[in-house]
């Protein structure tokens, strides 16, 4: 017997994620997928935007890493709640996953979800996390070609982070490769110049994550 | 690692549609690799024989196609097909393109004999 199924095998991941994405709209929270190579300053970023939003907007963080709760150690001053999601070997976060952490959130009251992906530039694209927007951070140590490099991960970024813009001084980087690459992966998603340590760029980040949440209620 | 992920998501899919239809064993599986996915054909059916020792599908035949990145403009509505240095509309030119296939891994069918009436307890 031959039995027709044409479904995705991550049907049960993107099921999961569905289930996640009306569960975090219902509760009026906007949730982001923050994707990057490892080292490129998510957590640091995470660090800055959610004491610049200051105490009117409570943020809860999900963070993935194979090993250590170094991240939401990090992250715990500054969020209303973080939970750190160790994956072991896993080299992005899952649906699964994802929902498990929620089970460990109380979202009243909390405007921003965001979840920090494990450190990757190739997996963590295929996976669904029922976020309502992605976000995918570069950095200027990294080189200029990584847009080329990894376009199924630029490809699908809402919004594209340029980090360590401070260190363009004393760094061989071409902005412009990144604008033409971008020109030709994704012209959609908007690019902001930032250094998440110094501050530059930061209140664009903010006003955009704003505009965001705002268009989500509206 | 990333095809082991998928080997286990595919074997409890097979596991469980052959269940839904009283299959003895499973024979044949067909899955279309979608080229967005990044995944090693070998890597997944090395992993996939390893998870399906023991189970129903323990000596089915893993047949893997490949399948190439469809895109629409949002733009324009064009269909193209995007190589992967380039998601530019060959129309307007706007890299502004949903992936429409070749993003994922496809169980596209799974066959095997049924499991003789007689015989079920």
């Amino acid at each position: 017997m031959k039995v027709q199924v044409v479904e995705s095998v991550l049907k049960a991941n993107d099921a999961i994620a569905a289930t996640i994405r009306q569960q975090i709209q219902a509760a009026g929270v906007l949730a982001l997928n923050f994707t990057s190579a490892p080292g490129s300053g998510k957590t640091t970023l995470l660090e800055k935007t959610i004491t610049a939003l200051g105490a009117e907007n409570r943020c809860a963080v999900l963070v993935g890493d194979l090993q250590t709760t170094r991240d939401a150690e990090r992250l715990a001053d500054a969020a209303a709640q973080v939970v750190q999601i160790n994956t072991g070997r896993g080299c992005h976060l899952s649906a699964t996953q994802v929902s498990e952490g929620l089970a460990q959130l109380d979202l009243t009251g909390i405007r921003y979800l965001f979840i920090e992906n494990v450190g990757n530039m190739v997996c963590p694209a295929g996976f669904d996390l029922g976020e309502a927007l992605r976000v995918v951070l570069l950095s200027v140590p990294e080189g200029d070609d990584k847009v080329a490099k990894y376009p199924t991960l630029f490809q699908a970024a809402d919004i594209i982070l340029l980090n360590k813009v401070d260190l363009l001084a004393v760094l061989e980087f071409d902005r412009q490769r990144v604008h033409d690459d971008l020109s030709r992966i994704n012209s959609r998603a908007e690019l902001l110049e930032i250094s998440a340590q110094t501050g530059d760029g930061l209140e664009q980040w903010l006003q955009w994550l704003r505009k965001q949440a705002s268009d989500q209620s509206s | 690692m990333h095809e082991m992920f998928l080997a286990n998501a595919l074997l409890q899919q097979v596991l469980e549609i052959a269940g839904q239809h009283d299959l003895e064993t499973v024979e044949e599986i067909e899955v279309e690799i979608g080229e967005g996915q990044h995944v090693d054909p070998e890597a997944l059916a090395i992993g996939f024989e390893a998870l399906s020792q023991d189970s129903l599908a323990a000596a089915a035949e893993l047949r893997l196609t490949p399948v190439s990145l469809q895109a629409r403009c949002r733009e324009c509505e064009t269909l193209f097909a995007p190589e992967l240095l380039s998601f530019s509309c060959p129309s307007c030119r706007q890299a502004d393109a949903e992936i429409i296939a070749g993003r994922d891994v496809i169980l596209k069918s799974l066959s095997g004999p049924t499991r003789d009436p007689e015989e079920t307890p």
